[in-house]
């Protein structure tokens, strides 16, 4: 006999983690994407800063605006998905069951439409960097100019970009999937199953690990390209080489610690400025 | 559209018709098999990458995903051949992601 709770799970356990987990990775790509914004960005004010910022923008929004609604259309989406995912893998009638899917189907096209959202935000990100001339200001921590001269910068950008269109084509597979229905002819093929949902998701996951974003910053770009989600930056919160420094003394000792730990090309170039700012930061103090 | 129940509750594999369950097909051996061991191979990089560079928050959103996909193509083998397992199998996943979190958050 099976037991009905366990039946209950069985359905669950496949269904709805494999509807979330694609919402879920969307939530790493848009985390992504606001890091390379301020990779772009000009520099906040700080004392880690060599061209001062200018008023004017070149983005039509700030780092932790495209993070927080994006993040926030993903998690409206993911609830949605669940509620509708857990309604339908638990329905007692046909009618129950495709009024819940209908639910899920809501949750995967509000995913649909805010991944293409996305897309768009991140081609008017590209096509602002590329009409820009070189005159305009960068971020000029030196970890992160460091970074967008890089080899690894460009494959990042391309990696980020190839994994979102890939989550992307899963979310309208499903979507077209389950527009059919649980009894759709789509919904009950196996072959376009596994080749649009698990490939999909398993080449995003693939690019996020070659170009994983701890190894395209590492030396203190990651540290660099901080922003707070909510709310405004905090005076060297993005700038700093360190999480939660105090000031900015503070950050460049850590920054000149992380220069001394990494012994890439342009550590010496973090070590110098870290030197030079830590040493005129204890000057002014005294 | 049939208003009959659906085996949710009250159906056993022996009381009701494979066309009324979930899936009509068995799901794949080989390639759902497959598809479960690269991502487990894939959490187990974004997790050494994400704890070595420090990359929480992005590590954070990965983790749940990954294991949230290992859990479903698990479920969908379980699916295919020993239903009983689940309960316990979804417990020890439970109890390896919280060891996880712990390890990582010391």
């Amino acid at each position: 006999m099976l037991d009905p709770l366990e039946s209950k799970l069985t359905r669950t356990s496949y269904f709805i983690p494999l509807g979330l987990g694609p919402a879920s990775l969307c939530a790493s790509i848009y985390v992504t994407f606001g890091r390379i914004v301020v990779v772009y960005s000009p520099s906040p004010n700080s004392a880690t800063t060599t061209i001062t910022a200018p008023t004017h923008r070149i983005f039509p929004f700030r780092p932790h605006i495209y993070a927080l609604v994006f993040c926030t259309l993903d998690s409206i989406a993911l609830s949605i998905q669940g509620v509708g995912g857990g309604l339908t893998a638990t329905a007692a009638t046909a009618s129950s069951r495709n009024a819940s899917t209908n639910i899920l189907l809501a949750g995967l096209v509000i995913q649909a439409v805010s991944l293409c959202l996305f897309l768009c935000c991140a081609a008017d990100v590209l096509r602002r960097v590329r009409a820009a001339g070189p005159d305009v200001p960068r971020n000029a921590h030196p970890a992160l100019v460091a970074l967008r001269t890089s080899a690894r910068w460009k494959g990042f950008l391309v990696s980020v970009g190839a994994a979102a269109v890939l989550v992307f084509i899963r979310t309208v597979y499903r979507v077209v999937e389950l527009s059919g229905g649980f009894e759709g002819s789509l919904a009950q093929a196996e072959v376009p199953f596994m080749v649009l949902e698990g490939p999909m998701i398993m080449l995003a996951v693939l690019l996020l690990t070659i170009y994983h974003p701890g190894v395209v910053y590492r030396g203190g770009a990651w540290e660099a390209s901080r922003f707070a989600v909510l709310g405004r930056e905090k005076r060297g919160s993005a700038d700093s080489a360190g999480m939660g420094a105090q000031n900015d003394e503070e950050a460049g000792a850590r920054c000149y610690e992380l220069g001394r730990r990494e012994r890439g090309s342009y550590a010496t170039i973090i070590a110098g400025q870290a030197e030079t700012e830590t040493e005129t930061g204890s000057e002014g103090r005294k | 559209m049939s208003t009959a129940n659906l085996p949710s509750i009250h159906c056993t594999i022996t009381t009701c018709p494979r066309s009324d369950s979930f899936l009509i097909y068995d799901p794949t051996l080989p390639g759902n098999a497959t598809y479960l061991a690269i991502f487990a191979a894939l959490l187990l990089a974004q997790i050494g990458l994400g704890v070595f560079y420090k990359t929480w928050g992005f590590l954070l959103v990965m983790f749940a995903g990954l294991v949230l996909e290992v859990i479903g193509y698990a479920g969908r083998l379980i699916l295919r051949k020993n239903p009983f397992l689940i309960g316990n199998f979804l417990l020890s996943v439970g109890r390896r992601a919280t060891c996880l979190i712990r390890w990582s958050r010391s």
